[in-house]
């Protein structure tokens, strides 16, 4: 009959060994006197306020110069605003079309953002 | 501010110090691959084995009086530190959704998955400064023992985006590494017990992953090994 107190160890990467006890869902320990040498204290949370002057600069030149490309968001804002004028020229009917095509086109940038969001 | 002590390593009774220490695998890698060899066909060794094991687990029981924390290995040719296995040297920890860590003049930073930032503090003074590094994907464990101190594991990336959809549960297309791994585990027979996060040697962490026979159905007799049979 197999001992079953009987334990069997390797040795991994800590990557490779936390990701398999996540899946697995067993418990992670790590020694203490490590965690007491090379751990960290949170001393603030929240969102970082300082900004990068590479991004500032970067969104700068991006939108200096229209890129000639169709966008999204021109799309969107030309819906919104033939939604807008119609209702104030009493087209209702063409107003609730604008909006039902507005609504189609903000889900479905949703989706596109969830799954870019998945893939990084 | 919690006070860093050093490890004490006090010999006790013989026969206690045997009946702990016979449940980890500890030897020599040749006694090592041959054990974990016959573990996986199903046959357990020799009545004599035990005995030698013992005798090899109490020598490298008295060794470890001499050794001090994060001191090399006694055994030649193995990095892999296996005296410090009492379950009271270790903390249990669960992982954060951090996305990557950076140091720089700000101190250290931990980027969250959710957009939040975590500014934090080396929690040994005397363990000098953190020198700056660009941002790195990290694995970052919290100690569950009340002190909320925050272990970060710098790893390749692969790893770190695979943990994250492990522990949101998003299902991906093709089978990691990981998954593999798993079903490698229990089509053997054994299942996951631990896993342990044991020392650091200059840059790089060691851990270990904690393995039981699950299944005790049938006694296997002298010449069952060989062949596969059904469990």
């Amino acid at each position: 009959v197999g001992n079953e107190a009987e334990y069997v160890s390797f040795d991994l990467r800590p990557s490779d060994a936390i990701n398999i006890a996540v899946r697995c869902k067993v418990p992670i320990q790590v020694n203490k006197y490590l965690a007491y040498s090379d751990g960290m204290r949170v001393i603030e949370s929240g969102k970082l306020s300082t900004q990068f002057p590479g991004m500032d600069g970067r969104l700068f030149t991006e939108m200096d110069r229209p890129s000639g490309q169709p966008c999204s968001e021109t799309t969107e804002f030309n819906l919104l605003h033939n939604m807008l004028k119609a209702v104030v020229e009493e087209r209702y009917k063409d107003a609730a079309l604008f909006r039902d095509q507005l609504n189609q086109l903000r889900a479905g940038k949703n989706m596109k953002n969830r799954y870019e969001a998945y893939l990084t | 501010m919690s006070s860093v002590q050093g490890p004490v390593v006090c010999p006790s009774v013989r026969a206690k110090q045997v009946g702990f220490c016979s449940i980890p695998m500890i030897g020599a890698v040749k006694m090592n691959v041959r054990r974990i060899r016959s573990e996986f066909w199903g046959l357990n060794g020799a009545k004599a084995k035990p005995g030698f094991l013992s005798c090899r687990i109490n020598t490298r029981k008295y060794k470890t009086v001499h050794c001090t924390f994060n001191s090399p290995s006694n055994d030649s040719g193995s990095t892999a530190d296996n005296f410090n296995e009492k379950d009271e040297d270790y903390v249990n920890s669960s992982v954060i959704e951090a996305v990557e860590v950076k140091s720089g003049a700000d101190g250290f930073i931990i980027k969250m998955r959710d957009g939040r930032h975590l500014r934090c503090v080396h929690n040994n003074p005397q363990g000098g400064h953190l020198p700056d590094y660009a941002p790195h994907p990290a694995i970052v464990l919290k100690m569950e023992d009340g002190t909320g101190l925050l272990l970060p594991i710098i790893v390749l990336e692969m790893p770190s985006v695979l943990l994250m959809a492990a522990i949101r549960n998003v299902p991906i297309a093709r089978p990691t590494l990981y998954q593999v791994v798993k079903e490698m585990i229990d089509k053997m027979g054994y299942e996951v017990k631990l896993v342990r996060v044991t020392r650091r040697v200059h840059e790089a962490y060691f851990a270990q992953l904690y393995l039981t026979k699950a299944c005790t159905l049938y006694t296997p007799s002298p010449g069952w090994g060989g062949t596969s049979g059904k469990r």
